[in-house]
């Protein structure tokens, strides 16, 4: 791999006696985009600032370039790396052309340039933002988005090849967000690298390299989008009410918060189901306080993942396996325990026909229909006639998709009174 | 009063340029005694060509006017006024608020202490200069005072302490001002008062010489920040961010709007209202850009004194009113007028 352009080793800082970062190692390596995590207090913006020099380190060192960080000249060093403060001072109501400029600040004062030389850059860097309209505008006539585009352009000004951003998109609305984001990805793509404090965990695993988990001044985690942002280090930051989850449309890495349960009821529903079917009733029972229990899944199905999030006891079989006599053995328990079991519409075939041998151990079956036609998710037709033969039997009862949240609440509600 | 636009600033600036000359040639005619306009530009000739012998003999009464009572008046007049307004902008752009002035860190109040030792001391009666000797000492203690107390505080980024601190000393220097004067003679507490009016009657070569250079010499060091103002505007962390050396611009334009301040005090007596009104006024004509804010208000300043002391002279002549009376109600006045107004338009 080709030398870093940042790197620290063992670094510390303590400020008025309390221990803000302490044995951080880490490195940036040219065209990476890398993203600190981590919750608020844990040292994101303190690690930022002593990188960039404005605070100094108590302990271990940092290089730039190989060369101590504390051997640069302010000029000198601000050609190397490049900061945006988190908030952005406005006293003074500059023109957006003047903001721009003066991130070439450094650069003038140790090199010539010719004459338009600056312009052309600076014309290059605003059709980039597309922000030309806005150069003779001053910088309280712009919204927050568009101030921070500007902010971002006169960081490129400075042209260094490392940038360090703290929290650059925490006031945007998310169009700007996003524009930010790809802007600082695409300036990556291209050879410079950036370091960024983040507070929005899904724009850090969508646009990121590489992040690194910081909490109580502590590097704990590193690595991939993927590798860092799991259940059990979002579970460890942040408490238990954020979900991670894979999203199906982008494939990346997705963080949500949970609506924490209510007070416990008494009542025990068992979920059957599968292909995502369980996913959003399994959430809102959870939020009641209903007891839940779930399977027989499939691991690596949506539903499974679920349950394992939440901690949802369950029965799960290997991805392609079917389901055996054994496993339903294994869930029997859970069902006939269970006050009420549900059946979701889900597609049964071979591998999850278990599943129906399952919900014949029922106590009280809810079998929700899909409403026109059920052969559909049938994939034989023994499985159809099993699920006939059920329909039939007095301690089931069918509802519609729509049905079944409204039933449910005043299932709950009678159990509660 | 809007913002001028980019292309309308030389058209400012030129302007200014023009009114300078001949509101200079203005002060030294009108007064009192009227000099006529030609001979007025005679004598500064013949003065320029180390020709005063020649100029006494064929004008000696407005040879002996002009380069003896108006003439270091004028320059006195130009100096105290860009000196202030000069470390006015420099402060409000250090402190990044525009109603910030030297004022805040006590510098004021240190010079005052300093007048009313050498008045109740009776030292004032030793040397004309012993006033703006001893007003100088006491604005330059408290300066170094104030900056001993900032630099305790670390990487200089506590703003809000310094500007604490100016101002416990400040009251702190009022106090001490206030006992001097129990203990002091009515004659010498209407010498006081007065002085602090500011004014610039009776200004000699004497008065204005010594402090000259020194103004001109730290002002052009000010003026050397200009660029390091602009990112400083931006926030101290993305001035650092920049490239900038943080805490040197900020101990040097400290302590040179200090020293500024101090100099204009000798010359002038404390001159109200121009170090935070001028530099204020010339930001809302051509923006906040400290690249011209710094030498525009240093050269508004100046008109501005002059104008305002001119007006002094003449306009119950022979009596006169005291310059710092007049930029306080001229100022004052046009300030309210102006706020009201970008109030009005919703800019405020």
């Amino acid at each position: 791999m080709s030398t870093p352009l940042l790197r620290t080793e063992q670094l510390g800082l303590t400020i008025n006696d309390r221990q803000l970062l302490s044995q951080v190692s880490l490195s940036v390596h040219p065209g990476e985009l890398v993203g600190v995590i981590g919750p608020n207090g844990a040292g994101k913006s303190s690690l930022l600032k002593t990188l960039v020099g404005l605070h100094q380190q108590s302990a271990g060192k940092i290089w730039l370039h190989e060369q101590p960080l504390s051997q640069y000249r302010a000029q000198d060093r601000a050609q190397h790396i490049s900061y945006l403060a988190q908030a952005q001072e406005m006293s003074f109501a500059f023109r957006v052309r003047e903001t721009i400029m003066l991130g070439a600040h450094s650069r003038v004062r140790t090199k010539h340039f010719a004459r338009g030389q600056l312009d052309q850059e600076l014309n290059r860097i605003v059709d980039l933002l597309d922000i030309a309209s806005l150069l003779d505008r001053r910088l309280d006539q712009l919204s927050g988005g568009e101030r921070q585009l500007v902010h971002f352009a006169r960081m490129l000004m400075q042209d260094s090849p490392l940038m360090l951003l703290d929290e650059p998109t925490a006031s945007l609305d998310i169009g700007h967000e996003a524009q930010l984001m790809n802007l600082l990805h695409q300036q990556c793509r291209q050879g410079r690298s950036a370091l960024v404090a983040i507070h929005n965990l899904n724009s850090a695993a969508a646009f990121c390299d590489r992040l690194l988990l910081i909490q109580n001044g502590q590097l704990v985690a590193e690595g991939d989008p993927e590798q860092v942002i799991t259940q059990a280090t979002m579970k460890r930051m942040y408490g238990p009410s954020v979900l991670v989850s894979r999203n199906p449309m982008t494939g990346t890495t997705t963080v949500l918060p949970l609506v924490e349960s209510q007070t416990p009821v008494p009542l025990h529903v068992h979920l059957i189901g599968g292909a995502g079917s369980t996913v959003a009733l399994c959430r809102q029972l959870l939020q009641m306080g209903v007891r839940v229990t779930a399977g027989i899944g499939h691991d690596q199905d949506s539903d499974t993942q679920l349950w394992e999030a939440l901690g949802v006891e369950h029965i799960k079989v290997p991805t392609f396996a079917p389901i055996e006599t054994a496993d339903i053995d294994a869930a029997k328990g859970l069902v006939q325990q269970a006050d009420i079991t549900v059946m979701t519409d889900f597609p049964i075939g071979t591998m999850n026909a278990g599943n129906l041998t399952l919900a014949e151990q029922a106590r009280h079956l809810w079998l929700v229909t899909s409403g026109n036609d059920d052969s559909m998710r049938f994939y034989d037709d023994s499985s159809l006639q099993r699920f006939h033969a059920l329909q039939q039997r007095a301690n089931v009862k069918q509802i519609t998709a729509t049905e079944l949240m409204p039933i449910m609440r005043q299932q709950v509600a009678s159990v509660t009174r | 009063m809007m913002q001028i636009s980019d292309r309308q600033q030389p058209l400012l600036i030129s302007l200014l340029l023009i009114c300078t000359p001949l509101l200079f040639l203005g002060y030294l005619a009108a007064g009192a005694v009227a000099l006529p306009f030609a001979e007025v530009l005679s004598v500064l000739k013949l003065a320029l060509l180390q020709q005063q012998e020649l100029a006494r003999e064929l004008y000696p009464r407005t040879t002996a006017i002009l380069l003896h009572i108006r003439l270091p008046r004028a320059i006195a007049a130009l100096l105290a006024g860009s000196a202030l307004a000069l470390a006015g902008a420099a402060s409000q752009g250090l402190f990044r608020n525009p109603l910030a002035s030297p004022d805040i860190l006590g510098i004021s109040a240190g010079s005052s202490l300093g007048a009313v030792i050498a008045i109740t001391t009776g030292w004032s009666m030793l040397h004309p200069l012993m006033i703006p000797v001893a007003s100088i000492v006491g604005a330059l203690s408290t300066a170094t005072l104030v900056y001993l107390l900032a630099m305790r505080s670390a990487f200089f980024q506590q703003l809000l302490f310094v500007i604490l601190a100016g101002l416990a000393l400040s009251s702190l220097l009022t106090g001490a001002t206030s006992a001097a004067l129990l203990m002091a003679q009515q004659y010498e507490i209407s010498q006081f008062v007065f002085w602090t009016m500011g004014g610039l009657e009776g200004r000699m070569w004497a008065h204005v010489l010594w402090p000259a250079p020194a103004i001109v010499l730290v002002g052009l060091l000010l003026m050397r920040q200009r660029q390091a103002l602009n990112l400083i505007a931006f926030g101290e962390e993305n001035a650092h961010g920049m490239g900038l050396n943080v805490p040197r611009v900020q101990r040097l334009t400290l302590f040179a709007s200090a020293i500024l301040t101090a100099l204009a005090i000798s010359i002038a007596g404390p001159v109200g209202f121009v170090g935070l009104m001028i530099p204020h006024l010339v930001r809302l004509l051509i923006g906040p850009n400290h690249r011209r804010l710094l030498p525009i208000s240093a050269l508004c300043g100046g008109l501005f004194v002059l104008l305002a002391d001119l007006i002094g002279r003449t306009i119950i002549a022979p009596h006169e009113i005291k310059v710092g009376v007049l930029t306080a109600l001229i100022g004052g006045t046009y300030f309210i007028y102006l706020i009201v107004r970008i109030q009005q338009r919703g800019q405020l």
